[in-house]
């Protein structure tokens, strides 16, 4: 699971659940995998993100040194997406699980696929 | 250059970049000969060795292992040597080279590369945590004869009669007593005894011992066998606080194995400082403080013996084998081993119980913290979500190798849909399967999702991001995602309510103006005139080995006529056979042919329409008929 991925995740179809967002990152496995950096790409992807949640994503895999604290200004900045690019893309958690912020229900992360799947307690 | 010394050369530049990687600063200089430590690539504990196994290696006996010191780092496939001298450092440099040319060496499986670095570096084990309180072993619980009679008493050559009584998981193979012990929630169902599967009698005498010598306070009325091949783990868990006893007790045949503990260590210091000042716990914003670490503890479980969990390590901690060859153990003279995993067996013994678990650990126990939660599936949905799990998602999972290698060509409408998205959009493939339309478009940020674990594998294997989850519940945030697929999945969903949630849910992760694709199986195969690819792939083959047949009730489903392969389809709801050839034996060339009766639901024409149309904040953009398929585009408004 990259951390993109991790901006998007939510445990709000739990009963109950009202935001679940942003999940808890326990990992206990991260990796960083090589991917092709695309400017175009990242410049585009920033004001999609919802900053504060990557923030502490960053902060869950021991990263949050490589952000800034808000989105970048200047987006010519190419060592600024580049590290964005790295957090966002490259940073990959392949074991561990997720946490509901509300109830803490976990959602194990095996082989990097986060299994979200809901039991009848949760529904 | 021979081909064997090719293979040799481009293993040690493999052996080379591994060094400047992980010790930048080790990296061999000028002066070689004044160095007194050897880096051996290739020689390391993810490629078999240990202390004992390296120092033969060197031909050194343990008594000379005075004369040098090692380093073995935890996951990594090489190790070090440091000499007191330059001269016996490379004397020993020789010993290796030459052994990794002649092949004479112990180890001729593994090529050695070896080369003088200028200094030691440090190992970092991980640092473990104290025994978790609560957490006992007792050795030798069992005698050698009781161990050889109970690694005989389960048949597990034949599979159970019923899958709640067991059968095989990814990783080992179980077999219930008592109650199912059920491994998605890790909990008992107290109201479902396994009337067909009592405790076996054979037991009931370790039982009696074990709460006659005090240590287990009743009686157990559930047992689980687990059976591991060398390799092979179980994922951290821990048993469900309500449904399983404050005591569990796992006895241990066979191979060695290291367990795993691990647990969250802020939160469970803050347990412990509430239970030792009686004051009521941190308010909540501390305890979800994401910065929590996990901290482990392992302990290896002899044969024979019995592993008792209870209070912390029963209720806070999560506990799993790792799914390897080999098990790395500090001895107790604090050297490093490798024990190469061998066949083992464990009976796990709960006791169950009803209602909400009242435990002291607060801060985790899920029945005291979340809201209580009442809400159960109508009968008639209940029905519909069976049928789903047993005849569309644990079908995909048991035809996945199969099912994948049909589906590799993307149809052309998607892909039209999929190109024409803006650069930069964010795309989620809901029934994403093996990703055959995921990285399409390298412009696209790309999420899939699936509820077959068999494919999802399939799909993460090739580089895609996937998440495991229902598509009635999108772990995604509503407006997170500028288009949206839907290839082939709503027609899997059992009831009318069932499929029009699911198109809900396409809807609530859309941002407005984002767009959506939906495809489901038509009833009418013929349009025009002109049959649908899918009529047109029946081959007299198909014809000759497929028979109508009236299904009659399918495991407890309701009874749906199962459909003739590649005909036209004579009602909505039906089961559609996937054939899956699979050899008998590795000897035998003979197949047999496992038939898995998949639901679906075909939908008429203006059905998809209609359902959109029910949807208030989308509007249609395009419907149409593709190659037996009923298909419709929207926006969000």
């Amino acid at each position: 699971m990259k951390l993109i991925t991790h901006n998007m995740l939510s445990s709000k179809t739990i009963k109950g659940v009202v935001y679940g967002y942003p999940l808890i990152i326990r990992a206990s496995q991260v990796l960083t995998k090589d991917v092709d950096f695309n400017p175009e790409f990242i410049q585009r992807m920033i004001p999609k993100l919802d900053w504060s949640a990557l923030k502490f994503a960053a902060k869950c895999v021991g990263h949050e040194e490589d952000l800034p604290d808000e989105p970048p200004a200047n987006m010519a900045d190419e060592d600024v997406l580049k590290r964005i690019h790295h957090v966002v893309m490259e940073v990959d958690v392949v074991d561990g699980f997720l946490e509901c912020p509300e109830t803490k229900r976990q959602f194990p992360i095996t082989n990097g696929i986060p299994n979200m799947l809901l039991n009848e307690n949760d529904v | 250059m021979t081909f064997m010394n090719k293979k040799y050369s481009k293993k040690v530049a493999r052996c080379v970049k591994i060094l400047e990687k992980d010790f930048p600063s080790l990296c061999p200089g000028m002066s070689t000969d004044r160095y007194q430590v050897i880096y051996i690539g290739n020689i390391g504990h993810t490629t078999g060795y240990d202390e004992t196994s390296i120092l033969q290696l060197l031909h050194l006996h343990q008594a000379e292992k005075g004369s040098c010191q090692l380093a073995l780092f935890p996951g990594k496939q090489y190790s070090f040597v440091q000499y007191t001298d330059e001269e016996s450092a490379n004397a020993a440099l020789k010993t290796l080279t030459r052994d990794a040319c002649t092949k004479e060496g112990l180890h001729q499986h593994s090529k050695v590369y070896a080369c003088l670095v200028p200094s030691m570096p440090a190992v970092a084990w991980p640092t473990m945590h104290d025994c978790p309180p609560g957490l006992r072993l007792l050795e030798d619980f069992i005698n050698v004869e009781e161990e050889h009679s109970l690694m005989n008493l389960i048949d597990w050559e034949t599979a159970p009669s019923d899958s709640h009584l067991g059968g095989s998981l990814k990783n080992r193979s179980v077999r219930h007593f008592g109650y199912e012990f059920e491994y998605g929630s890790n909990s008992i169902d107290a109201s479902c005894p396994l009337l067909a599967a009592p405790l076996p009698t054979e037991l009931l005498a370790i039982m009696d011992r074990m709460v006659k010598q005090g240590t287990l306070q009743c009686m157990p009325d559930q047992i689980t066998v687990n059976r591991y091949l060398p390799g092979q783990g179980i994922p951290a868990h821990t048993d469900s606080h309500g449904s399983c006893g404050s005591e569990l007790a796992s006895l241990s045949l066979g191979g060695p194995v290291l367990m795993n503990w691990t647990a969250p260590s802020r939160l469970l210091q803050q347990q412990r400082e509430a239970l030792s000042t009686d004051l009521p716990a941190a308010d909540h914003d501390e305890i979800l403080s994401p910065t929590d670490t996990l901290m482990g503890y392992n302990m290896l479980l002899p044969p024979r013996s019995l592993c008792v969990f209870s209070g912390e390590a029963r209720y806070c901690w999560q506990h799993g084998i790792k799914a390897r060859q080999y098990d790395v153990h500090h001895s107790s003279d604090g050297h490093l081993q490798l024990v190469k995993r061998q066949l083992r067996v464990s009976f796990t013994f709960r006791r169950s119980r009803r209602g909400p678990c009242d435990c002291p650990y607060k801060l985790f126990c899920p029945d005291q913290q979340s809201p209580p939660q009442n809400t159960s599936l109508s009968e008639n949905d209940a029905t519909a979500e069976v049928l789903e799990i047993r005849h569309v998602q644990s079908v995909y999972d048991n035809i996945a190798p199969h099912f994948s290698d049909t589906r590799h060509k993307p149809w052309p409408n998607v892909r039209q849909f999929i190109d024409g998205l803006s650069p930069g959009a964010w795309l989620l493939d809901v029934g994403c399967g093996n990703g055959k339309y995921l990285g399409l478009n390298a412009s696209l940020l790309q999420v899939g999702c699936d509820n077959s674990t068999g494919l999802l594998s399939i799909a993460q294997g090739r580089g895609h991001e996937t998440v495991l989850c229902n598509c009635l519940a999108l772990p995604f945030r509503d407006a997170s995602y500028d288009a949206v697929i839907c290839i082939a999945v709503l027609h899997h969903l059992a009831s009318p309510e069932r499929r029009m949630a699911g198109l809900r849910e396409l809807v609530r992760v859309l941002r407005s103006s984002g767009r959506g694709l939906v495809y489901v199986w038509a009833l009418e195969q013929t349009m025009a005139h002109r049959p649908s690819s899918y009529l047109k792939q029946k081959t007299s083959k198909n014809a000759a080995n497929v028979k109508t047949t009236e299904a009659a009730e399918m495991n407890g489903t309701p009874s749906l006529p199962v459909h003739e392969n590649r005909t036209q389809f004579v009602q909505q709801d039906m089961f559609v056979p996937w054939k899956l050839k699979a050899k008998t034996s590795e000897a035998s060339t003979s197949e047999i042919q496992q038939v898995y009766h998949r639901f679906y639901h075909t939908f008429r024409d203006g059905e998809l329409e209609q359902m959109c149309s029910n949807i208030d904040d989308i509007n249609i953009l395009k419907s149409f008929y593709d190659e037996g398929n009923w298909c419709i585009i929207f926006e969000k408004k």
